[in-house]
């Protein structure tokens, strides 16, 4: 039994720390989205009265926000990828006009039309430029190893203009491939938010017919198949071995 | 998923490499050290029983056909033979054979998730709508 409150005031710490952890100034995001996770811990103290609920949501809540973060950095390389081709090809015609690769990289920077994109590009290759900032090619669509690599072969004896065009095909040859092979896991994961809409709009409804306290413990119940099952699609998609 | 099948990514990495000028080694370094696959592990026993004179036919006959071509290729292109072109060639090969394999995953998949969906996410409506009936 003490082991049981110990672990709740645990949580209770947790969650005192991650409320305060508002009012540190940070990023306009990070206070968003800190705000909403307050927000949404706030509501489910209101709601949730049984203990067993209160933890088996609130867990749920913070594993969401590990997986949330996740998402969020896949989507900003996403976002990074669409604008990079573009950054390239102005950094080719650039190169047409003899400038040189710097000056080239800079015209090409300030020619992004989205500001925080722009910002951050130019945050980038900023630090790219200092040489203790080692990158790795591990992920060769990642901005610091595309400016990197630009560098590189300004580098070499024979033309860098024909090496960056070679490059942008090699790149755009990744990034195909990349996209194609995504198509299937698009297709699950698309298939499982749908899933996951009908069950919260469900919910919802079994609620408004049948009031909260009545459904609580099924709801409670039938949300450990459902993540499981979401789970498992989410990977499904995933799921595969080269053959060749 | 890996985005990019191993023996692909190496001829890229390759291709790359004597593009810019350098060796089919430095294509092959390359490769062992930033591919995550597990393939790496054999390419570098490969290269390292290769660098020593020793035979590759036991770890060799382990591999799926395109990987022997592949590294039958790499093997004339660390002897000094000019490869790019026949490089190309099996890049342009492989790639067609990656796209079949992703068409043959997407048709294939809407079954697979039939298994999550009955096994867990029916049930888990089923509780949800005839639970608080039942009670």
């Amino acid at each position: 039994m003490s082991m049981t409150f110990f672990m709740i005031s645990l949580i209770g710490f947790a969650i005192a720390h991650r409320i305060l952890l508002i009012f540190v100034p940070t990023s306009k995001k990070n206070f968003v989205r800190r705000f909403i996770g307050a927000f949404f811990i706030g509501l489910t103290l209101i709601f949730f009265r049984k203990i067993s609920s209160l933890i088996f949501i609130l867990g749920i809540f913070l594993f969401t926000q590990l997986f949330l973060s996740v998402v969020f950095e896949k989507l900003r390389q996403k976002e990074f990828e669409k604008w990079i081709f573009a950054l390239i090809d102005e950094v080719i015609l650039h190169l047409r006009t003899n400038k040189s690769m710097k000056a080239s990289i800079e015209a090409a920077l300030t020619s992004i039309k989205k500001e925080e994109i722009r910002k951050e590009f130019e945050k980038i290759y900023a630090n790219s430029l200092n040489i203790q900032n080692k990158v790795t090619k591990k992920e060769p669509l990642k901005p610091q190893n595309i400016f990197a690599e630009l560098y590189e072969l300004d580098q070499l004896r024979f033309s860098t203009l024909e090496q960056v065009i070679l490059y942008r095909k090699h790149l755009k040859l990744i990034y195909t491939l990349r996209h194609k092979s995504g198509q299937a896991a698009f297709q699950a994961r698309i298939q499982a938010m749908i899933l996951l809409f009908i069950f919260i709009f469900l919910s919802l409804a079994m609620v408004f017919f049948f009031g909260w306290n009545r459904l609580e413990t099924f709801f409670v119940t039938a949300c450990l198949p459902m993540t499981l099952g979401l789970i498992l699609v989410f990977r499904m998609g995933s799921w595969f071995k080269w053959k060749i | 998923m890996e985005n990019i099948a191993a023996p692909l990514l190496l001829i890229l990495f390759v291709r790359r490499q004597i593009e810019r000028g350098h060796s089919v080694r430095s294509g092959l370094e390359l490769f062992i050290a930033n591919s995550q696959s597990e393939w790496v592990l054999e390419v570098r026993m490969w290269l390292m029983r290769r660098d020593q004179g020793a035979t590759n036919e036991k770890i060799l006959s382990q591999m799926t056909s395109q990987r022997q071509i592949l590294l039958s290729v790499l093997e004339k292109g660390l002897a000094g033979q000019s490869v790019l072109p026949l490089l190309i060639q099996l890049q342009d090969d492989f790639v067609e054979a990656c796209e079949a394999q992703i068409q043959q995953h997407v048709q294939s998949l809407p079954f697979k998730l039939m298994i999550p969906l009955f096994l867990f996410i029916f049930p888990a409506f089923l509780i949800l709508l005839l639970g608080p009936l039942l009670l």
